[in-house]
């Protein structure tokens, strides 16, 4: 779980500016991981083999992996078929929930696809509105 | 009452907002009703955490599976006008409420009366004031949030009562179409959206992880719990192979195939309401052949199926060169909409339904970021060109010609494949020129660039008028009640009884209707 974690922080690291805290994501995250492992179908291997392929390639990149992972490595177009699996079923998917979850806040707006904003009876508006401007 | 398990008061074909509101509202009523709903399809897992999450992490939908194929042999499109049904309707429990975007809104007073105005389609045997109280009823039970004025102050149509729920505010994007509306003097205002109290905006609306866009399959849901309702039975994945007749006026059963078991049974009843849409619900009537119907139950004059409209959908793109706003919709549904030339005026063009495209303006973060772009270059492209579109529905005029009719295959839930007969009027294209002048003016009116102008290929959403009402068998297949004409106990609940569509969603006026034939049934004791 930490090594997953420690993955989701990165994207952060990545893309992200104050506007936009993983801990405030880490509850839903948590979730998103449970949910992933125990429905079906399971995530349980790929997960298990994104944590393998994390050490292996820190040996490799040490602490410019997340650059490799994130920019340098195009790992959807890798000769080797573990790399594409884990672009595509955990990187990619943990980048669609980290800015779901928030992130998508360092580029401007309140709201976005698959943030849970809040009842709109609320006195603050849940997403940036004509009336309020 | 409790009568064998085979054998019901009521018998409802189709379980989506028709068939749904019609079994809630008997068994408020009586709660000791026997009343069986049948339903084609399958069970969309609804308030799943985990769909909603591959929703969100992967864009898979939960219910991809429940939409009609893009194959010709579930459905064909034999017309001069190409008709496509990719994810226009719902196949499962609650039907297309289960996917649909919940705009909620009312016909208007003219829309009863389109041929007498324009000398096209055909009127309603009803007007609006009869369908007003259950238009305010309708509302609540859908949970539809609005406002009555529009910008100019106008309420239309007339309504006593106010939306159950406060609108939603504008999102900021829809600042340059409301401008250009303003000094244009075009009158616009809040779409009114079926969401309950608990819409937390997460922007997922086609699959809401708390169940706040309403679904017919929540009263569905809310039946089945209710220990009060010991006579209520849903057959599942069980297509209605046909009606049977013991004499011409009266149906006493239903011959349903349960693709789960392979079994085909048989459950007879007093009364029969087909709510099964408007392509189901006429070719059930049209495969329920029998010496007495050899056309098809209520089709000895060749109209069921018959009248096929829809709306066209007319859409205006264009692109300002730069978003210093970094303008999102964010939300998934438009909050911006106008029915200014949804008009007695513009009627005899086709009244006109307009409103902000709910996916524009939009950058797709995650996609950027998956691409492997830098937080530069996103930023860049997040204040970069912008686009908005107009959109609008246009009132069809319904022909005889066009028709639904049942073709040689089955699909993959068991029910016939659906022929689609469709090509347009002559004037089609004049009146849809005319239209899209109207929103170019709007859209160049903001100043932003114009880049495309058209009507999209016609698709099966909000299809109508299979089975019109009227008073006389003659021009209609159902009375003012709904019933068939001819059959005593036999009712159709869908939008195929609409005799015109007018150019606004039809679901509110719907469940209007649904309402209203519940009430005649309690009232009346249905056929008996």
């Amino acid at each position: 779980m930490e090594v997953l974690w420690n993955l989701f922080n990165g994207i952060r690291g990545a893309w992200g500016s104050d506007a936009c805290r993983t801990e405030d994501m880490a509850s839903q995250w948590r979730e998103f991981i449970q949910l992933k492992v125990v429905g079906s179908p399971s995530y349980f291997e790929h997960y298990r083999s994104a944590c393998e392929l994390l050490s292996e390639l820190r040996q490799t990149h040490g602490d410019r992996l997340y650059q490799y992972l994130f920019f340098d490595g195009e790992l959807h177009r890798h000769p080797d078929a573990r790399l594409v699996e884990f672009k595509r079923y955990v990187v990619d998917e943990f980048i669609r929930v980290y800015v779901s979850l928030g992130g998508f806040r360092s580029f401007g707006g309140k709201n976005y696809t698959g943030f849970v904003s809040g009842s709109r009876y609320r006195s603050q508006r849940p997403y940036r509105s004509y009336e309020g401007t | 009452m409790a009568k064998s398990k085979l054998d019901f008061d009521y018998v409802i074909i189709g379980s989506g907002v028709a068939g749904a509101i019609v079994a809630k509202r008997l068994l408020d009523h009586d709660a000791s009703a026997s009343i069986a709903v049948v339903e084609a399809g399958k069970r969309v897992p609804l308030k799943d955490r985990r769909k909603w999450w591959d929703f969100v992490s992967t864009a898979a939908n939960p219910y991809d599976d429940y939409h009609d194929l893009p194959i010709e042999s579930e459905n064909q499109s034999v017309g001069k006008e190409p008709w496509t049904f990719r994810e226009s309707r719902l196949m499962g429990r609650g039907g297309s409420t289960v996917h649909w975007g919940g705009w909620a809104l009312r016909f208007k007073e003219e829309d009863f009366e389109t041929c007498s105005r324009t000398g096209r389609g055909a009127d309603w045997p009803i007007r609006y004031q009869d369908l007003e109280s259950y238009y305010d009823e309708a509302e609540r039970w859908l949970g539809v949030s609005g406002q009555s004025r529009d910008s100019n102050g106008v309420v239309f149509p007339p309504r006593k009562s106010e939306y159950p729920l406060d609108p939603f505010p504008f999102v900021e994007a829809d600042r340059p179409l409301i401008h250009a509306m303003e000094r244009l003097g075009i009158g616009y205002g809040h779409m009114p959206i079926a969401r309950f109290r608990k819409c937390m905006t997460t922007g997922t609306c086609r699959y809401c992880p708390f169940g706040a866009r309403f679904t017919a399959a929540y009263l569905l849901d809310e039946i089945e719990e209710n220990p009060r309702f010991t006579n209520f039975t849903y057959f599942e994945q069980s297509p209605c192979e046909q009606l049977l007749t013991d004499t011409k006026n009266r149906v006493h059963a239903a011959e349903l195939n349960c693709t789960r078991t392979g079994k085909r049974i048989k459950i007879e009843g007093k009364n029969f309401i087909v709510a099964s849409g408007a392509y189901e619900s006429p070719k059930l009537l049209q495969r329920s052949v029998s010496t007495d119907w050899p056309n098809g139950i209520g089709n000895d004059r060749d109209l069921v199926g018959r009248f096929l409209i829809s709306h066209p959908f007319l859409h205006v793109l264009a692109e300002f060169p730069s978003n210093a706003n970094r303008w999102n919709q964010e939300l998934d549904f438009p909050t911006l909409m106008s029915r200014h030339f949804d008009s007695p005026e513009q009627q005899a063009y086709g009244k006109l339904f307009l409103f902000k495209d709910r996916g524009r303006p939009s950058i797709d973060l995650a996609k950027l970021m998956i691409q492997g772009k830098t937080r530069a270059q996103i930023e860049r492209a997040s204040m970069g060109p912008m686009e908005i579109e107009l959109q609008g529905f246009m009132e069809e005029f319904s022909i005889f010609e066009n028709r639904v009719s049942i073709g040689t295959n089955t699909n993959r839930i068991g029910l016939p494949q659906t022929n689609v007969d469709f090509s347009r009027e002559s004037d089609f294209l004049d009146r849809v020129a005319s239209r899209l002048e109207i929103m170019k003016q709007i859209v160049k009116d903001t100043g932003a660039k114009i880049t495309k102008a058209a009507v999209r290929t016609q698709r099966g959403d909000h299809s109508a008028s299979t089975c019109r009402m009227g008073h006389s068998p003659a021009t209609s297949v159902v009375d003012p009640d709904l019933r068939v004409h001819g059959v005593n106990n036999l009712w159709v609940c869908s939008n195929a009884v609409f005799p015109s569509g007018a150019c606004v969603n039809p679901t509110l006026t719907l469940s209007a209707l649904s309402l209203r034939l519940s009430d005649k049934l309690i009232r009346d004791g249905g056929a008996a």
